[in-house]
């Protein structure tokens, strides 16, 4: 009797551990049987472009919240920094692509920092800062692409490549993506700076009496997170070959819902990098299945926002104490 | 001849002030080797805000500390950490997802370049652990241990600096009664084996005369006695802790229980929760205190939040006033004269409204108009009588609850509560919890004034078995969910009580 309990409880929790990934599992399966073409690689190749897309700035906005802080501006950093390298190169104000894009990148980091100048420093409640510099940010959007999309001729061969270029037949996007993942990861599992980030968001009293220096993890945590949000936005910029207003908030959602959703994966109720995969490799197997199917658009939103509260719903149930930062306080 | 004879720890007169207080006034004191000395005070004595002043968490405004002779000025507790001198605090530090070999190393992990060593640290804790002669899982999330054990991980964190001086902030204040005995017997243990001195803070009164070799009371921020504790009485100890007569005192009446119990207010058998039967036989007499006492968890709270209409359960059937209730939510309870003072304060006031709004939100239907327009004079002059009808200390009508310290809440709390219309039985949950003791003889005084002269019943829920023993008339002891004692007050014995609450029966 105790021992089938055991064993039931057992289930229950690899379920929980894995149940993103039997999702993921049991739609390519699904849509696959229903429509076989759904399985040639050129669409499973595409499944991944999308995905790394929402699955790099998930993972960006993930590490905002491990630190138990929440950046709702990632959407606008995403945009201005596409825009600032679409613009910079197509006025010509940068010799190089590589100069262009580091500098933007520097820029956007310097964001990360405004941003947790209000939020860590000066303590206002992280959301309503990030929201409102996200305004400003916004207006600068508008301001570069003269409100409309930005497209330049003049823009180098180098601006399409990590979103169209392809290297051996795999697509430079996928590449690129894996080695964000891979990246992240290294930082979050086996560094120092990794793991007081993670530590930070569950106990920030602990972690200021053994001598760590809260306010600096945090706001490290900030400036990783404009920089690879900002980087998924020149990466989208790039597959699209131009520069939308609506680039950012077109990703921010399915990202700030991966990198929930994500915790639900392999350690329940922690943010973590594999977790964010999944969930994004998840919303992007649901659009591109529902697109295949040819059933309408809506549904895919209605899937995601399903899926998305019964994963948080779930830890909710289970774990007292929530996941950080989704208490918004 | 002078550097030989010098303590290994010495105060000096210091002092600490924060914004319009003296938290801490002139102090002086000494610690000497291989030494247990322990801190006692009542909350907000000073003990604290002192220790803190010795890790260098806080500045020192005057005086200064010596070791060894030798004048010393930390600017935060790293530089205390390096002569010697480690903290465990009174809240838990620990990171729950982390095993407890990684918390103890947490902040100063040992690194394999710029990757963290976690097999080191395995092995630096395994050393540590057998050095300090506890055994604790090592690699589980330290979120699986209890209360005892995370203790121990933040000793052996404590520890792992190799100090000469361990402060001990309140250690027993998270562990329960069966935990706190071994504890007492490690620390004694760990002290001599290590050749530690440990500063041993607390407020109860016994844990000093099991394990210290000296004591020094602190009252207002100023130190009122050291001595060695084969040369003290605990009464002088008290006497040392409270200065003044701030205590009141009162007579309970005996009580003649035959006559008493046909006027029962309310009478419980069982109740369904959590999926299980739950044998709680208890019942409480018009102007009768009765006393719940238990381990933490042992099912007191759980059964009054369930009468109470707060917590759900799964059946529910009790006599309350001589009729049957089955059901109804907490609003439903109130108006039949039930109400309950949760043990957590912030469950029972809201922060960020003033004082007027607090207590009038209990009475939202007495000033409110028929169409519902609250009427605001009514409810101002209404709140005024109930402050000071309970001796609450306020600078503003119009300041926020939470400004006020916890004992003035708590008579906020309860006095709004014993106005509600025909109340029958009030149940305080953990009324005086983080209380000194001359705020808590008040509540004990509004307590029997409650019974005594305003004949309702109450029930009074305690992890304190000596405010039980000085209050109530009857108690009754809580085990993994059922009743599993009942005592009038002349049966009242505290051994019997304990071995009830910590095993069932078997002491009886």
């Amino acid at each position: 009797m105790a021992d089938k309990g055991k064993k039931g409880a057992e289930i229950g929790s690899f379920i929980t551990k894995y149940f993103l990934l039997i999702a993921d599992a049991i739609l390519i399966l699904v849509f696959g049987i229903l429509r076989p073409g759904f399985l040639q690689p050129i669409n499973l190749l595409d499944i991944i472009s999308t995905a790394s897309l929402v699955g790099t700035m998930g993972m960006g906005a993930g590490i905002v919240m491990m630190v138990g802080e929440m950046n709702f501006g990632v959407a606008a950093e995403a945009t201005l920094t596409a825009s600032i390298l679409g613009w910079s190169l197509g006025k010509g104000y940068m010799p190089a692509y590589v100069a262009a894009l580091l500098a933007a990148l520097v820029l956007i980091g310097l964001m990360g920092v405004l941003d947790s100048f209000f939020a860590v420093i000066l303590g206002v409640p992280a959301f309503i800062a990030t929201l409102a510099i996200s305004k400003i940010n916004d207006g600068f959007v508008r301001l570069l692409t003269e409100n409309k999309t930005m497209y330049y001729s003049s823009w180098p061969e180098l601006f399409t490549f990590i979103g169209q270029g392809k290297i051996a037949g795999i697509p430079v996007i996928t590449i690129v993506f894996v080695l964000i993942i891979a990246a992240l990861w290294f930082l979050m599992e086996k560094t120092r700076l990794g793991s007081y980030i993670e530590a930070v968001g569950n106990n920030q009293s602990c972690c200021s009496h053994v001598g760590i220096n809260v306010r600096k993890v945090k706001i490290i945590a900030f400036v990783i997170c404009s920089v690879v949000c900002g980087f998924s936005g020149i990466m989208a910029s790039s597959k699209t070959a131009n520069v939308m207003n609506t680039l950012g908030s077109s990703l921010m959602m399915d990202a700030m819902a991966a990198a929930m959703m994500g915790a639900t994966f392999l350690r329940p109720g922690r943010f973590n990098i594999p977790g964010t995969v999944v969930a994004a490799l998840l919303t992007s197997i649901i659009s591109n299945g529902i697109i295949f199917m040819g059933a309408p658009d809506f549904l895919k939103d209605m899937i995601s926002g399903v899926i998305l509260i019964i994963a948080v719903g779930y830890i909710a149930m289970t774990r007292k104490e929530g996941l950080p930062s989704v208490k918004m306080g | 001849m002078m550097a030989d004879a010098a303590p290994l720890l010495s105060i000096k007169e210091i002092t600490k002030k924060f914004t319009g207080i003296t938290a801490v006034d002139h102090v002086s004191f000494d610690i000497g080797n291989n030494e247990i000395h322990a801190l006692i005070g009542e909350n907000g004595a000073g003990k604290s805000t002192l220790c803190k002043m010795l890790t260098g968490e806080y500045n020192i405004d005057e005086g200064h500390i010596e070791i060894n002779g030798e004048e010393m000025h930390f600017k935060e507790p790293a530089d205390s950490m390096k002569v010697g001198i480690s903290m465990v605090y009174q809240e838990r530090n620990l990171v729950g997802y982390m095993t407890a070999a990684q918390n103890v190393f947490l902040g100063s992990e040992p690194m394999k370049g710029i990757v963290v060593d976690q097999k080191e640290i395995q092995k630096k804790a395994e050393k540590l652990q057998e050095y300090l002669g506890v055994n604790i899982p090592l690699d589980v999330p330290v979120e699986k241990l209890g209360a005892g054990e995370q203790q121990l991980v933040e000793i052996m964190r404590a520890n792992s600096t190799t100090p000469q001086i361990l402060i001990l902030d309140e250690p027993t204040a998270s562990l329960g009664e069966g935990e706190i005995g071994p504890f007492l017997n490690f620390v004694k243990k760990m002290t001599k084996d290590l050749d530690l001195s440990v500063i041993y803070i607390t407020h109860k009164l016994e844990e000093i005369f099991a394990i210290a070799d000296k004591v020094t009371v602190m009252a207002d921020g100023k130190k009122t006695l050291t001595a060695n504790i084969s040369e003290i009485t605990q009464e002088e100890c008290v006497k040392a802790m409270i200065r003044g007569d701030k205590i009141k005192t009162f007579d309970i009446p005996k009580k003649d229980y035959k006559e008493l119990e046909k006027k029962k207010v309310i009478e419980v058998n069982e109740l369904t929760y959590g999926g299980k039967e739950h044998d709680v036989q208890f019942y409480v007499c018009k102007g009768e205190a009765v006393g719940f006492y238990g381990l933490v968890g042992s099912g007191r709270t759980e059964t009054m939040e369930i009468i109470s209409g707060i917590r759900p359960a799964d059946k529910k059937e009790f006599m309350f006033d001589g009729e049957t209730v089955t059901g109804g939510d907490s609003f439903k309870m109130i108006q039949k004269g039930i109400i309950l003072t949760p043990e957590l304060r912030r469950d029972g006031i809201f922060p960020s409204l003033n004082l007027v709004e607090n207590v009038c939100t209990l009475f939202v239907k007495k000033f409110a108009t028929a169409i519902g327009m609250i009427k605001k004079k009514e409810g101002v002059d209404f709140t005024l009588e109930v402050l000071k009808k309970n001796g609450t200390k306020y600078t503003s009508r119009n300041q926020l609850i939470s400004e006020l310290s916890g004992g003035n809440m708590q008579k906020i709390i309860i006095g709004r509560s014993i106005e509600v219309e025909n109340l029958k039985l009030i149940t305080m949950d953990e009324p005086t919890a983080g209380m000194d003791l001359g705020a808590k003889s008040e509540i004990y005084l509004k307590i029997r004034n409650l019974t005594d002269n305003l004949e309702k019943g109450v029930i009074f829920i305690s992890s304190e078995l000596e405010e039980l023993l000085k209050v109530c008339d009857r108690m009754y002891v809580f085990y993994e969910g059922n009743i599993v004692k009942e005592l009038k007050r002349e049966e009242f014995d505290k051994e019997v009580i304990l071995g009830y609450a910590l095993g069932g029966a078997v002491n009886g």
